[in-house]
């Protein structure tokens, strides 16, 4: 809904229009005004796209630097897992919301640093994940066949392991989105996410929420839909597990 | 070719070393057929995959064609890749399910440069897979779309894509239906022939071997005990254990009477395997210097060695 | 009868469709005998072996059929009543010894627990006699074993624990899928010979699941051979060997490896049928040397030789 929003509703999000503001919700602007009279269904629109590009972006970043960590630290075995998966451990070891600040701290604030903040804190877990079915994997004969017929480790790595851990990559890449939609409304609402005016829906709470008392609808919309944002990746990685165990096992 | 090897392999378990391999030597000649019998536990399937440096012994020499391929690296470890392949026993495990069969059988080739352009390994993987009496159809199969016969088929094609000349088949048909044994043994037969290959042959079912082979060796407890001619070892075993072995072959006949000559006792833990000869505490013939002191691998005679102390030429080349 | 299963149809659910695993499978087991069901994989010997006792898990299904077990149908009988068959009347051993046992337990309370459920003995007097059990199946050191836990066992001694947990309660009937398959050659003859010695002694009946031909009729009087869920051939070990009628089992005869023959190796042309859709006709047909027209429409009916042989084929009337 938050993605076609923009094209199938035409109010503009930055419209402000004082005398009305702070409006209820009313059949106008379903989600009421805001301090500046701005539509707020139309803002949330906006702010749950930012809120999607970020969550989804950074967990690609994740992916990309998780991923080929698990897969070396995996295959290769010895130090080089030590040495990668005692680094993972030392980012896992700070609450997740906790390293986000820290990175924002260091870098400043913006909707590309969020994007890194976020996606830092989702390194170890792809690069777990991978790695405990690396593990397995390397043990089999199939992997033992390609190195009898003279592959170079980043051959089979690449070649032979890595498409049999796509499913579980998938599956990560739905539960860690709705992670990252939650972390980063968390740092938008402390004010360290997606700056004005294109702020997320973290933001659009941050905004509402000195006005709980007399205009609800200001920070409780915005909430309710990133409940919903987090719901939907949740619902499609279980989704997504029931059917890719089953096959697995039915296929015998 | 000849290939000769002493070693010793031995795996670290909880800081107590597990010999899986104990002083083996062995010579293959090309074109030899030796099959590797023995339990498990006996150490053949780590003895195949020490001959292919697929694991690294931790004592002794491989040499291949007088070349010590321990060492290799590089360009030569790969020139050895490819004349010396493995297939393994369970072919639902040995192929990539996420690789097609024609991939499966071209990236060997195109790897170590044998076809450049995608013509030509269509056609020279057809032509494997004719080799193998496979027709064309399997192209854009994925293995699990394939019976066990089918894919230990495309296993076979596969280890002789690179052009190898020495293959070890681990155990190549115990996973397979009786149906499809058959099938592949012929095929196994017929390939040797037709390509002048030399094969290991690892099993632990003693009729199969006798077919196929035409040297025998039985390990016991990581110890090789016997070698000898298929016809000799099958007509006169020479040592205990290879004489319990056949014994425990069972037919039709041994209903209702109970099987002479049982085995007492379990294979040995090879953590702390018995001291002197590791057979002696379910020998039937056991003598005390058994238990004090480990026979060698000694000729019986031109054609044929054992590891017993009931041999005088053991007692000898023990000392 | 101790054993009569009459039209045993049962099937597997799957996205793939419906696999009819077995389809009316008959036959009668008496007192002491010892019956071999051989197959190979899909050919359905265990999903019958699991039917018969029911305990047969969804996706698998018992459509259709009786179970009479000392006259009493399992297939309808109330849950309290069947508890009471399973472990007491009859014992289960299954193909890899390991994964039966629990490995948090000891392997001694583990055959006790049976005792202590069916007999109602005290924990003390079923220790003692898992000692005794232990000590019959062959096991060398029964008091020590009795306090292992079933990793520090090998294949071949867990295996031996399970036949002690089988037999504890002096059951009528064994059964016994692929118990040695797992198990190396030495000990293989080994348990065969404990299971041989034990049948004298205390008259229970077996079944044996095996795809082993030669491990069938070495350990069994009787022979039933099974072919994608259908029983293709009976009788007893001496005719199915001299006189083996069925084409299936034919070449199933002729595939056992002799030893030092130097002939072609025969094997069965083509590959085991998809069970969610079976063959028309005979399901051997596509693969049968003596196919004939009506093989390929017609499902052979079971006949009976005078010599109490049972054989599905077209080429018998």
């Amino acid at each position: 809904m938050i993605t076609i929003g923009p094209i199938v509703y035409t109010v503009n999000p930055f419209t402000v229009n004082t005398i009305n503001k702070l409006a209820p919700p009313n059949l106008n602007d379903f989600f009421g005004t805001d301090l500046l009279g701005r539509d707020l269904f139309a803002r949330s629109i906006l702010g749950g796209e930012i809120s999607l590009y970020i969550s989804t972006v950074s967990v690609i970043f994740s992916l990309v630097l998780g991923v080929p960590l698990g897969l070396i630290a995996g295959y290769s075995k010895g130090m080089v897992d030590e040495v990668i998966m005692r680094i993972m451990d030392i980012i896992l070891a700070f609450p997740g919301l906790v390293l986000a600040l820290l990175v924002v701290a260091v870098l400043g604030i913006g909707i590309n640093n969020a994007i890194i903040a976020i996606g830092f804190t989702g390194i170890p877990i792809f690069a777990r994940i991978v790695r405990s079915v690396v593990l397995k994997i390397s043990e089999l004969d199939y992997v033992e066949a390609a190195r009898a017929l003279g592959f170079n480790r980043w051959r089979i790595m690449i070649r032979h392991i890595l498409p049999n851990v796509s499913s579980v990559i998938i599956l990560q890449f739905t539960l860690s989105l709705a992670a990252a939609i939650l972390t980063e409304a968390a740092l938008s609402f402390l004010g360290l996410g997606a700056p004005a005016p294109l702020q997320s829906l973290g933001g659009i709470v941050q905004e509402g929420f000195p006005f709980l008392q007399n205009a609800w609808w200001y920070a409780i919309f915005p909430g309710i839909l990133i409940t919903v944002a987090v719901l939907g990746p949740n619902f499609l990685g279980d989704g997504l597990r029931d059917l890719l165990d089953p096959k697995l096992r039915g296929s015998s | 070719m000849t290939k000769e090897y002493s070693l010793g392999g031995g795996y670290f378990a909880q800081k107590k070393i597990l010999k899986a391999i104990d002083g083996v030597d062995l010579s293959i000649n090309r074109g030899d057929t030796i099959g590797i019998v023995g339990e498990s536990g006996a150490g053949k399937t780590t003895l195949g995959r020490l001959i292919l440096r697929l694991i690294r012994p931790t004592a002794g020499s491989i040499e291949y064609d007088g070349k010590d391929i321990v060492r290799l690296a590089g360009r030569e470890l790969e020139e050895f890749r490819k004349k010396a392949q493995i297939v393994f026993q369970s072919p639902f495990l040995s192929l990539n399910p996420s690789i097609k069969i024609f991939d499966a059988l071209a990236e060997p080739m195109r790897y170590h440069k044998i076809v450049n352009s995608k013509e030509s390994a269509k056609s020279r993987v057809k032509d494997l897979l004719n080799l193998v009496g496979l027709d064309d159809g399997f192209l854009e199969r994925y293995p699990h779309e394939l019976s066990g016969g089918q894919m230990q088929r495309i296993a076979i094609a596969r280890a002789l894509s690179v052009e190898a000349e020495f293959l070890v088949f681990d155990e190549p048909t115990s996973s397979l239906d009786v149906s499809a044994q058959g099938q592949i043994l012929n095929l196994i037969r017929t390939l040797k022939n037709k390509l002048n290959l030399t094969y290991l042959f690892v099993s632990h079912n003693l009729a199969i071997v006798s077919n196929v082979c035409s040297k025998v060796g039985v390990m016991y407890a990581g110890k090789m005990v016997e070698l000898a001619s298929t016809d000799q070892f099958f007509t006169d075993p020479k040592h205990p254990y290879s004489q319990i072995l056949l014994n425990s072959i069972l037919t039709p006949q041994i209903y209702g009477k109970g099987v002479r000559e049982l085995p007492k006792g379990e294979p040995p833990s090879l953590v702390h395997p018995p001291d002197g000869c590791r057979f002696h505490p379910r020998c039937p013939q056991v003598m005390p210097i058994c238990s004090q002191r480990e026979p060698k691998l000694a000729n019986l005679d031109s054609t044929r060695k054992a590891a017993c102390f009931l041999y005088p030429e053991v007692m000898v080349a023990s000392n | 009868m101790l054993l009569s299963v009459k039209g045993l149809t049962a099937c597997y659910e799957t996205p793939a469709g419906l696999v009819r695993a077995v389809e009316d499978v008959n036959f009668d087991l008496d007192k002491d005998d010892s019956l071999a069901i051989v197959g190979e994989s899909g050919s359905g010997k265990t999903t019958l072996a699991l039917s018969i006792t029911r305990i047969l898990k969804p996706p698998g299904r018992i459509m259709n059929g009786q179970v009479l077990f000392e006259g009493r149908d399992i297939l309808t009988m109330p849950e309290n009543e069947l508890r009471q068959i399973r472990g007491g009347r009859v014992g289960m051993i299954f193909q890899q010894p390991q994964a039966y046992l629990n490995p948090v337990l000891k392997s001694g309370f583990q055959i006790a627990e049976v005792l202590e459920i069916h007999r109602g003995y005290d924990r003390q007097r079923a220790m003692q006699e898992a000692v005794r059990l232990l000590k019959e199946v062959g096991i060398a050191s029964p008091e020590e074993t009795v306090n292992r836990y079933p990793f520090e066992l090998s294949g071949g001694m867990a295996q031996r624990v399970i036949i002690a947990m089988a037999l504890a309660c002096s059951p009528l009937l064994i059964i016994a899928d692929e118990p040695t398959s797992a198990l190396d050659v030495t000990v293989q003859a080994q348990i065969l010979e404990t299971i041989r010695r034990l049948r004298e002694q205390r008259h229970t009946s077996l079944i044996l699941i095996t795809h082993d031909l030669s491990l069938a009729a070495a350990a069994c009087g009787k022979i039933m051979v099974m072919y994608a869920g259908k029983l293709v051939e009976a009788g007893d070990r001496e005719s199915i060997f001299k006189n083996p009628k069925h084409p299936y089992t034919q070449l199933l005869i002729a595939s056992i490896p002799k030893i030092r023959s130097s002939e072609e190796f025969p094997g069965i042309a083509g590959s085991p049928p998809n069970l969610a859709n079976p063959p028309t006709g005979c399901r051997f047909h596509p693969r049968c040397p003596h196919v004939m027209d009506i093989c390929k429409n017609v499902e052979p009916p079971t006949i009976s030789t005078d010599a109490g042989q049972r054989v599905a084929c077209h080429l018998y009337k």
